[in-house]
């Protein structure tokens, strides 16, 4: 049985396939944004909520029905400017998770969840003052684990590198375009808008990216990058996903960072058979009507054996059962997604 | 003892009472006392910098008030989220 949960702007929801239809349960935690799910190493759930007027949270359950604060989530000293924004991304890996949050920067925790530690390699980096917000806020979005070596991306900074356990990183953006600058002014070390980034977990150097100015791709690691957009209508977006099993990448695009929508309202995703040479439409499936809408980056998620779903900003569900040859629209709507799981 | 209400939203993702009972002399030192029994609180109710949250409202005895307003046995401190959001 495949089974969904749905991060919204007003909770969480829980969807389950009943065979022609969802059972939805829900909302949890309503009237708060749910903005990322996670599993610790013992099993456990994790879910983030962060909410207007009472910041972030982190939750735990068994059962994904009963949930418990934990009472220590992220936080930053209270000495010092940075404000807990919301936790954008678990990442769990070993014994430890790893968890993005804006104001940028990494925690980590040794203990399921329950407590967290800042990384301060990274976020008292030498380049911090240089770290500039985006639309969508200074945040650390996506991490990536291969042993000693980490990667992490940060809306509007970069994608940093660590090759020594998170004590020291720097940054990898050489061959990607800074936003906002003039092509003759000289590259900034950060200023990177990296949107979203997939990696092979065969070969990690290998690292698919989509930033605000494009998508991209690295061979080594993130030492150099170069473009890979034949085939899409537009190169803005904040999806890329790649499926273990098969290889294959997708991504969204959307019109460009001044009209978050698909271009002519032509929702679909996109995928890639050769690394990222070329781009074409997944499979069908696809509304014939207009669909101004956008997808996050927290918003797709999949099982790595076929089965993939993302949310819109619309609040409507897609899925794949077959690897992208075939999508369907669930039928019920939801608040703004932001956050996707995939349990299959 | 001090009685301090929480908002609904709040008390349900904390797994926790909407009223408790609370000491001290000031709402700083109340909440003090309500954070030694749920941790989790302190987060939601004050910001990074240890200042009650910008869009969160304390009233004492129905007089909007903050951190350094006193209290007394028979006050009721009542935690509100403010008209905001969407």
């Amino acid at each position: 049985m495949t089974r969904i949960a749905v991060g919204t702007e007003k909770g969480a929801y829980v969807l389950d396939d009943a065979g022609g239809s969802w059972d939805v349960r829900g909302p949890m935690f309503p009237g708060w944004k749910v903005s990322a799910f996670g599993a610790a190493p013992d099993g456990t759930h994790l879910l983030a909520v962060g909410s207007n007027w009472f910041g972030v949270g982190v939750h735990r359950s068994n059962d994904f029905v009963k949930w418990e604060q934990t009472e220590s989530p992220p936080a930053w000293p209270e000495v010092g400017d940075r404000k807990m924004e919301q936790l954008w991304t678990f990442h769990t890996s070993g014994e430890r998770i790893w968890a993005g949050v804006a104001h940028a920067g990494l925690f980590i925790s040794h203990d399921q969840g329950v407590t967290w530690d800042p990384v301060d390699g990274l976020n008292e980096h030498r380049t911090r003052s240089e770290w500039q917000p985006g639309f969508g806020g200074l945040c650390a979005h996506r991490i990536m684990i291969d042993g000693d070596t980490q990667w992490v991306s940060i809306s509007a900074v970069g994608v940093f590198r660590s090759d020594d356990n998170g004590s020291t990183w720097e940054p990898k953006n050489d061959g990607v375009d800074a936003v906002g600058l003039p092509e003759d002014a000289p590259r900034p070390e950060v200023g990177y808008c990296v949107h979203c980034v997939a990696h092979d977990p065969d070969d990690r150097s290998r690292i698919w990216r989509q930033d605000h100015s494009g998508v991209y791709r690295t061979i080594d690691g993130g030492d150099n990058w170069e473009r890979i957009e034949a085939g899409l209508p537009a190169n803005f977006g904040f999806v890329m996903w790649r499926d273990t099993s098969s290889g294959r990448l997708f991504t969204i695009p959307l019109e460009a960072d001044a009209n978050r929508v698909p271009v002519d309202g032509a929702l679909r995703v996109y995928r890639s058979d050769d690394d990222g040479d070329s781009w074409q439409v997944s499979g069908n499936g696809w509304a014939d009507s207009p669909q101004f809408t956008g997808v996050l980056r927290g918003a797709f998620d999949g099982d790595d054996r076929g089965t993939f779903c993302f949310g819109t900003t619309g609040g409507k569900v897609w899925l794949t059962k077959d690897n992208g040859e075939s999508w369907s629209e669930l039928d019920p709507a939801f608040p703004r997604i932001g956050a996707v799981e995939v349990f299959a | 003892m001090t009685t301090l209400r929480l908002p609904r939203m709040l008390s349900e993702a904390a797994n926790t009472d909407l009223r408790h009972e609370v000491r001290g002399t000031t709402v700083a030192e109340a909440l003090a006392s309500l954070f030694e029994v749920k941790p989790g609180l302190r987060n939601h109710i004050l910001d990074d910098g240890g200042a009650v949250r910008p869009h969160v409202s304390v009233f004492v005895d129905g007089v909007q008030s903050d951190l350094s307003t006193a209290v007394v046995d028979s006050s009721e401190i009542r935690i509100l989220h403010a008209v905001s959001g969407g």
